[in-house]
């Protein structure tokens, strides 16, 4: 039935395309057929008629095709109407409708150009009497509804109080209705007060509405449900559209930065699609994974950067037990819920939003120039007793040479295109984004393209069954630079480009075909990394999910969901003989290939009910089943003939070179779900949920484990003690403690296997035999965290000032590690649960609206979260504190995880000064040490300097993060400004490291070091000589002075936008250009390109600790936008 | 209400045939790792565990940078190593500070028990095989002996008598130190054992040959100073007689001559990018150094020390593997033994494993040898020293070396004690040796070890030094376990 009227639909007249922007076309020709409801502004409304004894039907389709009104009816219906006759001349539709159903047992109403036939109902007595009196004549109000800024609503719903008569307002907010003097219209729209007017004298309306700003309407994501945040008794942070951090995004995570309290966002890494860190409440695992679970539209698992930011509706983060448990054991870490926008119940529309955008370095490294750089390589060769490579006329002609960061750093391009059609009927809606994004990284060669479209669509087909699709398809292309912490030859170029010769000039050596270059540096020239190292990613992604959900009878809901995720990419990289490792392997390249798979199946079921208007009880429970499959071949030739061919014929390299590697994988979760929320009266609030999680990996004794948790709220405000008229407007105290579990586990853990494994030379050529893998662990089980939240939510005069403040305290106990065999088993560990850490600290949010004048508007959020990490408890079968971390080639063992002490802290000796002229240094307890070099604090007092003086030098994690963001608004323009600080965090600079203790004499460093550095005349305590660092340095490089400390301030964005106001006649509904600029300034100690990046991520996206080392430079931005609504 | 009760019958049917078959659903498969059982039936099967257990035995590449060098280079008076980054971890070895956390010494530990481990897995499980013949058998049990002798013998080198581990069915979690009689006797009838029935040629390039199991066997009883039975099997070696003296001694190691008659057991070799190679001319290179487009310089240095080049005679051929003055790629001609002046510069660099022109890369092709017949000569001339006092069988096996350097007879007339000719053993065996590793267990058997350390200024070099630490994760984990005496 449903699209038989759809076909009735008169596609084909040539005034309306005429009279419609061409750009609709493109709707058309884009979008399913079936669900293209687009309206018909452009027909006439007038009809002229003349027919005798004709089908019902057939008088519909002709008034359609006059007035491109749409017809809904049931077929029954009509085949039970007798034949009419119409006689009707520049008659209304109502006028016309009426005529030929008068005698019909069928009424009909009209709402947004849907003409919707149905039987008559079936009056009540009195009615009918009242019916039998003479008609009172009925007055035309037409009417025209706006937002507070005057801007109009589109689908407003309006309706005759007391009746069924109703219609919507169109495109302009316009609406028509019959009513009589002193009837009400009762007008109302998601999102808005309702508002109710009594028909007077005046038959044209002009209706104002209010933002609905009453507590707790607003509704929460909360995963296998939603909940009206008054409700909320867990810790749920909810980030809309509005309050998102702008930007160039990349990945929805960013779009958090500083507006969620108690989630971290730190950009890992700025190269365009670098890594990001996402921590919610600090992290509570020592050895696995501490990242969040991302779900997008029920999806779990998805991949937060391949969907465009601009089809995101809200972000939801459950940060404590008591709202994540529901997700089991993926919840430790908290979870994302990130749901995407539907078609509005509006008319159909269209919107673009797009920019362009220059970045540039926001900050170059200060390092020697040629002069000094001469001046300092001969200083220290001859302080070393060796020849001095350079002659005093050599440096007085050098100059300040080739600044190499300017040589390979750009004022870089970004833009982005989103284009969106959206639109409903009261059966259905669809969303259809599209999405274009080229950002140019800062540095040459580097570039990241994306090309996504999202469809979402929404359907009711029959009146109990709803249906959801959303899918999303996206291909991402990205060019990027050698990012590595290797050293040497193996180096990248930003290392490069800050530790290169600044002497050697741009440019190709016409001899040797090569990038000029000083061997003695043992380093590429940047450019040549830039240019002979080429690696292109080809990522092709789609995933969608596909949901049933059936009401069984009024309360209870059955839900079946089905997702699925495929990735698969291509990675070509290309080491050509422009570098010194391509010269030595004429040539290597690799190409790896893989992807995963992910499904999804769930099953649940929702009942929800209230009783005698007091008790409110809903009910979920469920099972699920998630597979996910992952694959890789990694194929690899060196020995080519020419660097020509690249990546693309691997077979050309030389056979003996090649090399193969595979794999497979498979990890299964079944789970079984429930929880009920009870509230009572509005004032006490009960949140119970539990989640089965089996997984595949543990053993059959282990499989299941069940994760619970509880809550309770209390509004406190909708108490009678409570004065309402006072200045507070809510205050709600809730509670919660539950389980929450890791899964991060490594498959066959639990199982004895061979592995191929043990590659060596026999025979002349390279065999791989096989080695068993391990002593198994059968009673291996979930890493657990045990969290406890207690919240104050209040809000303040009418909720113009709304906020909330929560302490949590996360202890995840169980922890997995990997417990060292004696190594005479010919085994290295063995995975075992033990040991705790613990997070606690205050997520605090204020939101004040300061000034809410007609013209001028300020508002202001302000988040801080507060944190601190310590461990616990470890195994005594670990030496303590445990040592870890490498960063570079050569600095290893740089952070402890020790009891009583934050996880990963920096771990290194203290600097008491540096050794002067004149001091008994063979009283000390460096008693070799001369003038200039770095003196140690001796903290265990035994005399000397050893391992037993190290000690905690700085926390990874910031005690502070804060985020505060301004919003002015006066008339069309508005300006934000958002603000992110991070305090108390500590990092290892390995840039200052290396300009204290460079890896061979001829390298550039940072020239503060080398020009303040002690000297004779410069008696400083702070930098040594730098003339032998290896007196003071090997394992004494890890110290004060190289872990320094990462606190910043940034002005994140700052956005300044008008919006134009358009006369009603325009197809351009609304036009608003703004200009942009992103980490506009950053206040801050540290050195580097960016405090908040971090390099050990380089291989590895979960790793806690924290290190600078050739960070790709942070972009600062300006950007220039438009949106646009049709 | 009829039709919903339908409904709900439906939807409970759904439920249960969802929750149905979970077990099954949750049953781990095994798609990259094999059952055990593949492995210990057939032939193919026991020659992928043997090929396992080698490259846990073997030492090249990085491994062999590691044991050869840091631990038994850099901690004599033959080598150094300056500059670049590996310097942080080599300077602990120069100047004696390793401790028990010590990383590289943690891991030569642990290879060795690997390669015991994967040894017996094999001979646990080679009885069940039944589709072998008698000698094949034999051959693969010697094969797995060897290597796990072998993999003791550089245990107790390193860190004396370990816990002896001689089956991988029972872990035992908490083992204790063999005695270092015990340790011994259970060396010295292994490889006696696995010399009985290996083949005197390999199964493949780089597996165990009698000469292999006889050859390491010679060097244990030499470095536990069992002179007779040093000679002894030193006899047993010549009586195989395939092995001889390489004619050309700078180009015994080059890849060339790989397959020589001089190598009784060796490490293979391959120029691969994969990372199978001879890494040590990558760190030898000097500065700046013209080299060819396909090799690679480090920024690292390893340097033969001024002494030790000053010490050859200049008729020496094996001076020749040794750079002292080069001509840079900016045209500059740079000094490396000593400076015009004289003064010593500590920086020649060795040539002996002859650049491969082929490689791709770091990894050359050399082979790394581990026991040559040289080494055997000269072992024989310093048991039959120490049992006898000089004599001529003495010196004809030291001159048998010294002629093949270019290097006249030794004059029996200076040398009229055993230590004296000990101790011209000792230059002589550092002349031969240089840059194989083995100068370490020469000074601490001549007892040299810790006093040359010190007289070359480390003044923190102990006696109790002379052996490495037992790692300290082993310690923590095994509650059993003794620490070496001082550390």
């Amino acid at each position: 039935m449903f699209l038989k009227i759809m076909w009735n639909y008169p596609f084909g007249k040539k005034r309306y395309f005429k009279k419609t922007l061409l750009i609709m076309k493109f709707t058309a020709i884009l979008l399913f057929a079936a669900c293209l409801q687009v309206s018909a502004t452009g027909f006439s409304q007038k009809i002229t008629l003349s027919q005798d004894n004709v089908s019902l039907r057939q008088v519909f389709k002709e008034i359609g095709n006059q007035s491109g009104y749409q017809f809904f009816y049931k077929d029954r219906l009509i085949r039970q109407a007798e034949n009419v006759s119409i006689h009707v001349t520049n008659a209304t539709i109502e006028e016309a409708l009426d005529q030929c159903l008068k005698s019909q047992p069928l009424s009909y109403s009209i709402l947004d150009k849907i003409i919707v036939v149905k039987a008559k109902p079936n009056l009540p007595v009195a009615i009918q009497v009242s019916a039998i009196l003479p008609p009172v004549p009925l007055n035309i109000i037409t009417g025209t509804v706006k937002d507070e800024k005057g801007n109009p609503l589109a689908g407003v719903s309006v309706v005759l109080k007391g009746t069924n008569k109703g219609t919507s307002t169109d495109v302009n907010g316009r609406f028509s209705i019959d009513a009589n003097i002193g009837e009400e219209l009762e007008f109302s729209f998601v999102g808005y007060q309702k508002k109710n007017v009594i028909i007077g004298q005046n038959n044209n309306l002009a209706v104002i509405m209010e933002i609905e700003a009453t507590v707790g309407n607003e509704v929460v994501i909360i995963g296998y449900g939603t909940q009206k945040k008054s409700d909320l008794t867990g810790s749920v942070s909810t980030v809309n559209s509005e309050n998102f951090n702008k930007g160039v995004q990349t990945n929805a995570l960013q779009l958090l930065t500083g507006a969620a309290a108690g989630v971290q966002v730190s950009q890992a890494s700025s190269a365009p699609g670098g890594a990001l860190s996402i921590k919610i409440r600090g992290a509570g695992s020592i050895n696995s994974s501490n990242a969040p679970l991302i779900v997008i539209d029920g999806l779990p698992g998805a991949d937060p950067s391949s969907i465009d930011p601009n089809d995101i509706k809200s972000i939801d983060v459950l940060k404590d037990a008591s709202a994540s448990a529901i997700y089991g054991t993926r919840a430790a870490n908290g979870v994302v819920l990130i749901t995407t926008k539907k078609g509005g119940k509006n008319m159909p529309s269209i919107s673009y939003n797009g920019y362009f955008g220059v970045q540039s370095a926001a900050k170059l490294l200060n390092v020697l120039n040629a002069t000094q750089y001469m001046q300092m390589v001969d200083t220290v060769t001859n302080g070393n007793n060796l020849a001095m490579p350079y002659t005093a006329s050599q440096i007085a002609a050098a100059g300040t040479g080739t600044d190499w960061q300017k040589e390979i750093y750009r004022n870089a391009m970004v833009q982005n295109h989103s284009l969106s059609f959206s639109g409903a009927s009261d059966k259905s809606n669809y969303y259809l984004g599209l999405n274009y994004f080229n950002q140019d990284g800062i540095v040459l060669t580097s570039n990241l393209q994306k090309y996504g479209v999202r469809f979402n669509f929404e359907a009711h087909p029959i009146q109990r069954l709803k249906i959801n699709f959303n899918i999303e398809a996206q291909k991402g292309i990205n060019n990027s630079i050698l990012t590595t912490n290797a050293a040497n030859e193996s180096a990248g170029p930003i290392n490069s480009a800050i530790e290169f010769d600044p002497s050697v000039k741009v440019g190709i050596d016409s001899t040797t075909g090569q990038y000029y270059t000083n061997p003695s540096v043992a380093l590429n020239n940047p450019l040549a990394l830039l240019y002979g190292v080429t690696t292109t990613t080809t990522n092709n992604r789609s995933y969608g999910t596909l949901s049933a959900e059936y009401s069984i009878f009024n309360g209870l809901t059955a839900t079946l969901r089905l997702g699925d995720d495929n990735i698969d990419y291509r990675t070509n990289s290309y080491t050509s003989r422009l570098t010194i490792n391509g010269g030595s392997t004429n040539g290597s390249a690799s190409v790896n290939y893989g992807g995963s798979n992910h499904w999804i199946a769930e099953y649940f079921m929702t009942y929800n009910k209230t009783f005698n208007k007091l008790h409110h009880l809903t009910i979920v429970g469920g099972s699920t089943f998630e597979n996910t499959n992952t694959k890789y071949v990694i194929s690899q030739a060196s020995g080519f003939p020419s660097d020509i061919l690249g990546v693309n014929v691997l077979q050309s390299g030389l056979q003996s070179t090649y090399q193969l590697n595979s794999s497979i994988g498979q990890n299964r979760l079944n789970s079984f779900l429930g929880r009920l929320n009870y509230s009572y009266n509005d004032k006490y609030l009960l949140t119970a949920s539990a989640r089965a999680d089996g997984t595949s990996v543990f053993s059959d004794q282990h499989k299941y484990a069940v994760f619970p948790s509880i809550a309770l709220g209390w509004r406190i405000i909708n108490e009678s003690f409570m004065n309402k008229d006072g200045i507070l407007s809510d205050l709600k105290l809730r509670a919660s403690y539950g389980t929450i579990g890791n899964q991060a586990i490594p498959s066959y853990q639990t199982l004895t296997t061979f592995a191929s494994s043990g590659t060596t030379v026999l025979g002349s050529q390279v065999v791989t035999g096989v080695e068993p893998t391990r002593i198994p662990n059968p009673d291996l089980k979930w890493e657990t965290t045990a969290e406890t939240n207690i919240g104050l939510d209040f809000g303040f005069f009418n909720q113009r000032i709304t906020g909330s403040v929560e302490y949590f305290h996360k202890n995840t106990y169980d922890q997995l590690f990997y417990k060292p065999l004696p190594a005479s088993t010919g085994f290295a560990n063995q995975l075992v649960n033990f040991g705790s850490a613990v997070n606690k600290g205050l997520d605090f949010l204020l939101s004040s609206q300061n000034i809410s004048h007609k013209l001028f508007k300020w508002r202001t959020t302000l988040t801080i979260s507060t944190l601190k990490n310590v461990v616990t408890q470890l195994p005594d079968f670990v030496p303590t504190p445990i040592l870890g971390g490498t960063i570079g080639t050569f600095n290893s063992q740089y952070t402890e995880v020790n009891v009583g002490y934050p996880m990963y802290a920096f771990y290194g000796y203290k600097v008491a000064g540096v050794f002067q002229q004149g001091d008994n240094i063979a009283a000390s307890a460096q008693p070799n040490a001369h003038p200039g070099d770095l003196k140690f604090f001796d903290r265990n007092g035994n005399g000397k300097i050893d391992a037993g003086d190290r000690m905690m030098l700085g926390n990874p994690f910031p005690k502070y993060v804060i985020g505060f963001n301004n919003n002015f608004s006066y008339k069309g323009f508005n300006l934000s400004v958002m603000v992110n600080a991070v305090e108390g965090v500590s990092t290892l600079d390995v840039n200052t490291l290396e300009s204290l203790y460079p890896i061979n004499t001829y390298r550039n460093r940072y020239s503060d070091v080398w020009l303040n550095r002690w000297t004779d005349q410069n008696p400083t305590n702070k930098y040594p000589s730098l003339i032998n660092p290896a007196n003071y340095g090997g394992a004494l490089s890890v110290n004060s002075l190289d872990v320094v400390d990462a606190s910043y301030i940034r002005v994140q964005n700052v956005t300044l936008s008008y919006l134009f106001s358009f006369k009603n006649k325009h197809s351009l509904k609304t036009l608003s250009v703004y200009a942009a600029g992103d980490n506009l300034l950053t206040i801050t100690k540290f050195k580097g390109y960016d405090p908040d990046a971090n390099d050990s991520y380089v291989g590895n996206s979960s790793t806690l600790e924290k290190a600078n080392y050739n960070s790709y430079p942070l972009g600062r931005v300006f950007r220039f936008g438009v949106s646009m609504g049709f | 209400m009829k039709q919903y009760k339908n409904i709900l019958c439906i939807f409970g049917l759904l439920t249960i045939i969802i929750i149905s078959g979970c077990k099954k659903f949750l049953q781990e498969k095994i798609y990259t790792q094999y059952n055990p059982s593949t492995f210990t039936s057939t032939e193919s099967g026991v020659q992928l565990i043997l090929t396992g257990a080698y490259s846990e035995e073997t030492m090249i590449e990085y491994n062999m940078r590691d044991y050869f060098y840091l631990m038994n280079e850099f901690t004599t008076d033959e080598m150094n190593d300056a500059n670049g980054g590996l310097y942080a971890s080599a300077q602990l070895f120069m100047q004696f500070k390793w401790d028990a956390t010590n990383s590289t010494t943690s891991a030569q530990y642990s290879r060795m028990y690997t390669a015991i481990r994967d040894a017996n897995v094999l001979l646990d499980n080679i009885k069940n095989v039944t589709t072998l013949s008698t000698t094949k058998l034999a051959q693969y049990t010697a094969e797995a002996r060897f290597i796990r002798a072998e993999a003791y013998t550089v245990l107790y080198y390193t860190f004396g008598a370990t816990p002896l581990i001689t089956t991988a069915q029972s872990i035992n979690l908490q083992p204790t130190r063999a005695s270092d009689d015990s340790m011994k006797q259970f060396i010295v009838t292994e490889l006696t054992a696995a010399a009985a029935d290996l083949p005197v040629t390999p199964r493949a390039y780089g597996t165990a040959s009698k000469g292999a199991a006889l050859g390491v066997l010679c060097k244990f009883y030499l470095n536990t100073k069992q002179w007779q039975n040093c000679s002894d099997v030193a006899d047993q070696i010549v009586n195989l007689n395939t092995y001889s003296l390489f004619p050309d001694i700078t180009r015994l190691c080059a890849v060339q001559n790989n397959h020589n008659s001089e190598y009784l057991y060796y490490y293979p070799c391959v120029t691969s990018p994969a990372g199978y190679g001879n890494i040590i001319m990558a760190h030898s290179f000097p500065l700046n150094y013209p080299i060819l487009s396909n090799w690679v310089n480090f920024g690292t240095k390893f340097h033969i020390l001024t002494p030790v080049v000053n010490s050859f005679s200049p008729n020496d051929r094996r001076l020749l593997m040794i750079d002292t003055i080069y001509k840079n790629l900016s045209g500059q001609t740079v000094r490396l033994n000593t400076d015009a002046q004289g003064n010593p510069l500590n920086m020649s660099a060795s040539f002996k494993f002859v650049p491969d022109s082929s490689s791709l890369g770091v990894d050359m092709g050399n082979y790394v040898p581990m026991v040559r017949y040289a080494d055997i000569l000269l072992s024989k001339a310093e048991a039959l020293n120490n049992l006898n006092g000089p004599n001529s069988t003495a010196f004809d096996l030291i001159n048998a070396v010294r002629n093949r350097a270019g290097l006249p007879n030794l004059d029996p007339s200076q040398y009229t004690t055993t230590q004296e000719l000990n101790d011209e053993l000792l230059q002589e065996r550092q002349w031969e040796f240089y840059g194989e590793g083995l100068r370490r267990q020469d000074l601490i058997r001549m007892g040299k070890f810790i006093s040359s350390a010190q007289a070359r200024g480390i003044t923190n070099a102990q006696d109790y030094q002379v052996l490495f630490p037992i790692p300290q994760t082993e310690l923590q984990s095994n509650p059993n376990l003794k620490q070496n005496p001082g550390y």
